[in-house]
């Protein structure tokens, strides 16, 4: 139930990334049609959806990258260690990354109230928008390692830690 | 509270390494080793914090990483890559080791459209991995090979860690990609002539005779995508489009051929293309922003002008001391992905390369080369686990092929370093006014 229900939740996330990339090429075709054919103008707002449109698919883009756990890590340690060391890493790992979600959560809460009383110098949009992805990353990061804490105590096991694939970074 | 910049750069490495040992994601490892010094230090605070993270997303320059990532996903998943390999075949595949030598070369000119090494090793790994392996190539030099020619996806522009470098340091990146042009020739060239010695040596065969007739079809068959390049880079150089602009004009273009030229996918295929798109970039851009905040506090407590009174005391003359810098370079790229590494490493040297007269771009193009070599140096080299799992051998077993080719490539890298003018050469030629 926990399960199906974070998965159409994480579908809504990936359906509002593709339309946020979508809105991002055109908001950069749009500044450029803007310099070179005469009849459309320069749009401000181009440029500030350009902008907003990244910071959410950052953010987004990270949630999703939690939950498939695909963030980049690195193997130093040997993978053979005894089960022992290896629930305690485990434990480690997940306080860890609650950590970091609370600071977002509590930290990005203030930071979005800061934002709500702010509007950006170019368009006059409420930068509440904006900063709102830094609370909502927390929070989402936070219930997708509840999932995962909730399947390694039932036996469930995770989804592998992914190794890169095509495509990914430089 | 006040530190010295020693303390703080103990807490703060200290932390760092620590965190990554112990496998948080790197990302989030950036973000966690600055708590630390947040609770010591009351002036500091979380929120602002944040805010700097936001504020390093606030670059037009960093729209560009999406369009590039997505410009190679379409060329991958539409066959452009598998066109640059038949016309790669056969204008090397009468060499010994033939397939090797397309391995090379194919990477060479997909560098030129794509901003991405490891799109490079996926895409082309693919295809020649299988090839070569049932052609009795060795599987440990076939994954070598493949794995340490995909680095020239990032020295040979367009560059998505030039990109990142140019918006980090205020360097021109129209200036970044004309530099990075000869020295990814050279590490061609390098990487062909050990191709050679091994082929020799091991008696890998030839692909066919010479076949002017296939070398003319293959070179009308490649056109369309390799013009990319001239678009590009012709774009960004003549002053028509910034970097973002022609890395959006890149998408367009590989688009338009897939959609409509080839036809080989269909308008369904873009969302999923867009989505992943958005996932891998999503998380490089995400490091990026932890990198800004754990930069700024090394910043904050200026620890730049610390290493410039640590180091410059050593030497000023600008060749040691750009080994010296390159090889920090080495070393963090060998456990932290570039990306993170540029936002952190590049104004933390930077000091140090002004103080003893390194030009900011030969600066940059010596950082950028010893950067992608981390991209197949264990334990965390990106194109060498790639090619690893397509060739299905463990990394470390490829250790001693890679080891040669790294050997090479670095003898390449120090011929960087010494002489300038070899980065210096095509911005002093087509851009004077920036330099």
């Amino acid at each position: 139930m926990f399960t199906k229900i974070l998965d159409v939740y994480a579908r809504i996330i990936n359906v509002t990334i593709i339309v946020l990339m979508y809105l991002l090429m055109f908001s950069v075709a749009l500044q450029i049609a803007g310099r070179y054919i005469p009849f459309i103008p320069r749009y401000l707002w181009a440029e500030e959806i350009a902008r907003m449109s990244l910071i959410w698919v950052i953010f987004l883009g990270s949630m999703i990258g939690l939950r498939e756990r695909r963030h980049f890590y690195v193997d130093f340690l040997p993978r053979n260690m005894s089960p022992k060391v290896n629930l305690v890493l485990d434990i480690l790992y997940y306080v860890l990354l609650f950590a970091v979600s609370y600071i977002f959560l509590r930290f990005g809460f203030r930071y979005w109230k800061m934002g709500t009383i702010q509007q950006s110098e170019l368009t006059g949009i409420n930068l509440g928008w904006i900063h709102a992805s830094v609370p909502f990353a927390g929070f989402t990061w936070t219930i997708f390692l509840i999932e995962q804490v909730a399947r390694l105590i039932s036996g469930k096991g995770l989804p592998e830690q992914q190794e890169p694939e095509e495509g990914e970074l430089a | 509270m006040i530190f010295d910049p020693a303390v703080v750069g103990i807490i703060l490495f200290g932390g760092l390494i620590l965190l990554i040992v112990l496998r948080i994601p790197v990302a989030y490892a950036l973000a966690l080793a600055v708590v630390p010094v947040l609770l010591l230090e009351p002036r500091l605070t979380p929120v602002m914090l944040l805010q700097r993270m936001l504020k390093s997303y606030d670059s037009f320059i960093l729209l560009s990483v999406p369009f590039f990532i997505m410009a190679a996903n379409v060329m991958n998943a539409s066959g452009i890559t598998n066109k640059l390999i038949r016309f790669s075949k056969a204008l090397v595949g009468h060499l010994p080791g033939g397939l090797a030598h397309v391995n090379v070369v194919v990477s060479m000119f997909f560098a030129g459209i794509s901003g991405s090494s490891t799109a490079d090793a996926a895409g082309i790994g693919s295809v020649l991995i299988p090839a070569m392996i049932k052609e009795k190539y060795d599987r440990f030099f076939t994954v070598a090979v493949t794995a340490c020619s995909s680095v020239m996806g990032v020295i040979i522009p367009p560059s998505i860690i030039m990109v990142v470098w140019g918006g980090v340091s205020n360097t021109s990146v129209a200036a970044l990609f004309l530099a990075g042009f000869v020295p990814g020739v050279m590490v061609a060239l390098s990487q062909m002539g050990l191709v050679h010695i091994f082929s020799i040596k091991r008696k890998y065969p030839k692909e066919h005779a010479m076949d002017w007739k296939e070398l003319g079809l293959s070179f009308k068959a490649a056109i369309l995508p390799g013009i990319t390049p001239v678009i590009i880079i012709g774009g960004i150089v003549g002053g028509f489009v910034t970097p973002t602009e022609a890395s959006l004009l890149a998408v367009a273009y590989a688009l338009f051929l897939a959609l409509f030229v080839y036809r080989t996918i269909k308008p369904g295929k873009v969302s999923s293309l867009l989505l992943d798109t958005a996932k891998l970039g999503g998380l490089s851009l995400f490091a990026v922003g932890t990198a800004s905040i754990y930069g700024w506090v090394l910043a904050y407590y200026r620890l730049p002008g610390f290493m410039v009174q640590a180091i410059g005391y050593i030497t000023n003359s600008p060749t040691v001391m750009l080994f010296i810098i390159v090889g920090l370079f080495l070393i963090v790229g060998t456990f932290m992905d570039a990306i993170p590494a540029i936002v952190i490493m590049t104004p933390l040297l930077m000091p140090l390369a002004e103080y003893a007269g390194i030009h900011p771009l030969h600066y940059a193009i010596s950082g950028i080369v010893a950067l992608s070599f981390g991209l197949i140096t264990p334990p965390y080299g990106l194109c060498l686990l790639i090619s690893s799992e397509i060739g299905g051998i463990n990394s470390m077993d490829a250790i001693k092929e890679v080891g040669i080719f790294l050997a090479i490539m670095l003898l390449v890298l120090s011929a960087i370093v010494v002489f300038p003018g070899l980065t210096m050469f095509l911005p002093r030629l087509f851009m004077p006014e920036f330099l």
